[in-house]
């Protein structure tokens, strides 16, 4: 019986699950595991909103200097900022009012973490931080992961399967959080779209990706459809169901025999 | 229970299928899909449909599925306590494309009306003013975005995307829940 390792730890505000199932030994296993959850509360420690003396909310309080500040925060800020640009102004970390890169640095942490793993000779695993994940490699006796996006009305169904590998899926929506995604054009809550997930190579600019659109409204299924090396899958507050033709959903379901 | 794509593979398209989230949808997802735990209370009740003849999405999982139903009503979930039993495949083969459409400039909006697992009207709508093609930067950025009820199947899931839980234990339980409930 081959080994693997699945853990699920509460960090960041969400429940993150890591399935290792590279064929290693346990303790080797148990160490990469500490490994990514080790660098999750890290990430947590220095970007929490939440927490008054983190990085984050010190620099957003003019009381660091971004040079003052861990190396990663540059770079997040960055990135971010050309996410604002990429995404016509609709990623904006600072929609909220205060500095909250948040929507960006969830999926670039897991990112880090699965580049990481990877590094480290476990290249088959799959993390899911909050419904944000990134697979990579093997699930084992399959060759791709099987994906389900979330019924956005149903907890327990999903709209879509996608079979995929090296790939980023991140999903933003307002079914569990209620109507969190700021548009900052109008500084209102976006309501049009129930439901935006984006497939992408790299997790951080397909959350953003996917923030960026539910910010957008309706036009942001337009937007969607022009991103390079993206494919997407929307459900709409009014309940229609859109996906682009790239998007990898699994073949062949018929022929999958029941209850198994 | 069929996938029902309502559209028109058409290249310039972006055509809407009135999945509608009770009738329809209920009707295309396999039973066992149905949730066994509680809906979260945090998961709020979709907006009501707009009046086009289309089924009210169905607040949470256990909404009936009786408007519009036709035929194949499926059984109404069965609560359960333990895990949930591993999802069925009850699709046939993927979606079904209707006749494909074109339009010279721009999408046309249809509104596919499902129900019992069937179409039984389309609907061209007027298009929202937010739909504009302003967006556009030229033809080959036009939308391919295809539309088609919510009728995924389940079996053999390793995980879940979805929108972020909130940090309450409660939710932190249930999403490994979820987690477990899709892995085969």
């Amino acid at each position: 019986m081959p080994h693997s390792l699945v853990r699920v730890e509460h960090v960041m505000g969400m429940a993150i699950s890591l399935d290792l199932s590279d064929d290693l030994p346990l303790p080797e296993l148990e160490r990469l595991a500490d490994g990514v959850f080790g660098w999750l509360r890290l990430v947590d420690s220095v970007f929490s909103t939440y927490k008054p003396d983190s990085e984050i909310s010190r620099l957003g309080r003019g009381e660091l200097r971004r040079e003052q500040c861990s190396p990663f925060v540059g770079e997040v800020l960055d990135r971010c900022a050309e996410l604002w640009q990429e995404t016509g102004g609709y990623f904006d970390i600072n929609a909220g009012g205060t500095l909250d890169p948040s929507g960006y640095v969830k999926g670039w942490a897991v990112q880090r973490a699965c580049d990481r793993l990877r590094a480290e000779g476990a290249a088959n695993h799959c993390l899911n931080a909050g419904g944000d994940i990134f697979v990579s490699g093997s699930p084992g006796p399959r060759k791709n992961w099987r994906v389900g996006i979330r019924h956005p009305w149903e907890p327990l169904a999903v709209a879509w399967v996608l079979e995929v590998t090296d790939t980023a899926v991140a999903t933003s929506g307002t079914y569990e959080r209620g109507l969190h995604v700021i548009d900052p054009y109008t500084g209102k809550p976006a309501s049009a779209l129930r439901s935006v997930t984006v497939v992408g190579p790299e997790l951080g600019t397909a959350d953003a990706y996917a923030t960026a659109a539910l910010a957008m409204g309706l036009k942001g299924i337009d937007w969607l459809a022009t991103l390079p090396g993206h494919e997407c899958a929307v459900v709409t507050e009014d309940g229609r169901a859109l996906r682009s033709d790239g998007l990898p959903v699994e073949l062949g379901a018929a022929d999958l025999s029941p209850g198994q | 229970m069929m996938a029902l794509l309502g559209t028109a593979a058409g290249t310039m398209l972006l055509v809407g299928a009135k999945a509608g989230f009770s009738g329809p949808t209920d009707q295309a997802l396999p039973a066992a899909n149905k949730a066994p735990l509680p809906v979260p209370s945090g998961s709020g009740a979709p907006a009501p449909a707009a009046g086009t003849g289309g089924a009210p999405p169905a607040p949470g999982a256990s909404a009936t599925a009786t408007q519009g139903t036709k035929t194949t009503a499926p059984a109404a979930p069965k609560p359960t306590t333990a895990a949930p039993k591993p999802p069925r495949t009850t699709m046939k083969d993927g979606t079904f494309a209707g006749n494909p459409i074109y339009v010279e400039y721009g999408n046309i909006e249809l509104s596919v009306i499902v129900s019992g697992g069937k179409i039984t009207d389309i609907k061209v709508l007027d298009s929202p003013s937010e739909h504009s093609r302003s967006v556009q930067i030229n033809k080959n950025a036009l939308p391919k975005l295809r539309s088609e009820a919510l009728a995924a199947q389940s079996a053999e899931i390793d995980t879940v995307s979805g929108a972020t839980y909130t940090s309450s234990g409660y939710k932190l339980s249930l999403q490994s829940a979820i987690d477990r409930a899709f892995q085969a």
